[in-house]
């Protein structure tokens, strides 16, 4: 991360400039008391879920003498029933509630966010607080619509909230499933038919070169288990609320492949990433073929190995729940999920007791479809 | 200072820390969240302050999870025994007693609500993103260091905050108006766009 010397941050500090110097003098957001209480109704809005959007309003004076049990007053102020009951809601510095109304906000975003910020402009200089549903707020002081930060915007923040969370994983990468069938998604993994040409012409020059590039078009690329590993790794960082990192090490020196915890870092999950199919090997003239294949005796030793990589975690005493085993699957043929046959049976007995905590996940399919 | 001497001053710490939480309607707080706080708080603290680190009795460690610090988990074992705080199986901890709470000096205390306030920003949810992408944690992470981490004042942490700082120097007229603790506040919000954007 370096930030002199970077044009685009520059650039970036350039467009808000303006925005940083009212963040930072304009005598309220940088008051303990503001920051205190916009933390205050996020948290009463996680602690008291709700579908409707809520309008708080206190002026800068009761804001600069808010009282000392702040927590407890915003804690009664969200169940009362005057503040479940109305849209929008004066307080004071104690949070007790001046004036309230229901009246509907405008339906459009933009004209909303210009009526909040018009509330906001008025003489008696209130700052209004916008509390949403996912615990998002927004802010006007006078009447300046402070909805987004310096660097992200609401859109983005809510947007992130919006996400799947370690729960979901599986319908996550059920989602991911299909997008393999994306020639933009699935190109990465194959060699190119200028690569497969120049394979033919080193070391298959006898065989006919177009029956040779058919034949060969599910080659995958030197390495494929570092390409698999990162395509599904970003895919869950850009669709999941979760923490990803990757190849993690264990105290035995094991390597995770992708690790997972949950977004506040309690429960953790693993993915084993495997493949099965035929590469090109790194000298770019031959071809190698994993010994991996649907053969349930080979398959033994991947899950073996995920099964002692959760036994290892118990024994650093890490919160492991599940420890996953994804298998991509480029083999020329449409043959059956490599993991089909996988049982208890296929684990030491000593492990069998964490064999609850292995999931296989059915094989990640990838076929050229359409080369390039 | 000795271990007994270390671990009183860690429960002064730790209870401050959680009755401040409260105040920003953190209620409770996980026994992991406690650890990457503390941490937070010493590995930032050289950046506004030119006395010794106030924080400088806690070690650091990388574990899964974030930061590890013994004394924080001693101390919490501690206080969770003698009923000052409460536990429940998710691993989240109440105040039970204000015995010790601001029992620091106010420098300590100011310093405590200042990232306290920067976090509440983000929610407790978030403190492990803003971990996972601290830049001294990323680069103990990616060396696998098993060694102490280094909170020194020279660590990467500052390097990046410091060198932030300097682009806004370099770049706006005037930044007067610019306190350390908003630079703070402006590298998390920096750092909170990059976890939703890009990650």
């Amino acid at each position: 991360m370096k930030f002199t010397g970077n044009p685009d941050f520059k650039r970036l500090l350039d467009e808000k400039k303006h925005d940083i110097v009212q963040r930072t003098s304009d005598g309220v957001q940088e008051t303990s008391q503001f920051q205190r209480l916009r933390s205050l109704f996020a948290e009463s809005r996680r602690k008291n879920e709700e579908r409707d959007f809520r309008l708080v309003l206190i002026c800068k004076k009761d804001l600069e003498n808010l009282c000392d049990n702040a927590e407890e007053k915003v804690a009664e102020l969200f169940t009362n029933t005057t503040f479940l009951t109305n849209r929008t809601l004066y307080v004071n510095s104690d949070l007790n509630i001046l004036n309230n109304n229901n009246d509907p906000f405008p339906a459009d975003n933009n004209d909303a966010r210009r009526y909040f910020a018009s509330l906001s402009g008025t003489e008696d200089g209130w700052v209004a607080f916008h509390i949403a549903p996912n615990a998002t707020i927004n802010y006007f002081i006078d009447g300046k619509d402070y909805g987004d930060g310096v660097f992200y915007t609401m859109d983005a923040q809510n947007r992130y909230e919006e996400r799947k969370t370690i729960e979901d994983l599986q319908d996550v990468l059920d989602e991911y499933r299909i997008t393999l069938q994306h020639q933009n998604t699935y190109l990465k993994f194959f060699v190119t038919k200028s690569g497969l040409r120049a394979l033919h012409s080193l070391a298959f020059a006898e065989e006919d070169q177009k029956a040779f590039m058919a034949e060969h078009k599910h080659l995958l690329n030197n390495r494929p288990e570092e390409l698999f590993r990162e395509d599904i790794r970003n895919y869950i960082k850009q669709h999941m609320k979760v923490v990803v990192t990757r190849e993690v090490t264990l105290e035995n020196l094991d390597r995770l492949d992708i690790e997972l915890t949950d977004e506040d870092g309690r429960d953790l999950y693993f993915i084993e990433i495997k493949w099965v199919g035929e590469c090109i090997a790194a000298n770019g003239a031959e071809i190698s073929k994993t010994h991996f294949d649907a053969n349930s005796y080979i398959q033994r030793n991947a899950v073996k190995q995920v099964v002692e990589y959760i036994d290892q975690l118990l024994t650093e005493k890490e919160n492991i729940k599940i420890g996953y085993l994804a298998v991509f699957d480029a083999r020329k043929e449409d043959l059956p999920d490599t993991g089909a046959d996988i049982t208890s049976a296929d684990v030491p007995e000593g492990l069998r007791k964490h064999f609850h905590r292995f999931v296989k996940l059915k094989d990640f399919r990838v076929k050229n479809e359409n080369p390039r | 200072m000795s271990e007994r001497d270390a671990l009183m001053s860690a429960n002064a710490d730790l209870m401050t820390i959680i009755a401040h939480a409260r105040r920003i309607g953190w209620d409770t707080v996980s026994y992991n969240s406690i650890q990457r706080v503390v941490y937070m708080m010493k590995v930032l603290y050289s950046f506004n302050h030119e006395d010794e680190n106030v924080f400088n009795l806690y070690h650091f460690n990388v574990s899964l999870f974030g930061p590890y610090s013994e004394l924080v988990e001693k101390s919490l074992t501690f206080l969770l025994t003698s009923q000052r705080l409460l536990g429940d199986k998710e691993g989240d901890v109440r105040l039970n007693s204000m015995d010790g709470v601001d029992a620091l000096s106010e420098d300590k205390i100011k310093w405590i609500d200042t990232i306290l306030l920067i976090l509440g920003k983000y929610g407790e949810s978030k403190i492990f993103s803003f971990i996972v992408n601290d830049p001294q944690y990323e680069q103990s992470v990616k060396a696998n260091l098993s060694s102490e981490i280094n909170t020194n004042p020279e660590n990467d942490t500052l390097k990046v905050l410091n060198d932030f700082k300097k682009a806004f120097e370099e770049t706006l007229e005037d930044t007067s108006s610019i306190s350390k603790e908003e630079y703070i506040s402006l590298y998390f919000d920096y750092l909170f766009s990059q976890i939703i954007n890009k990650q």
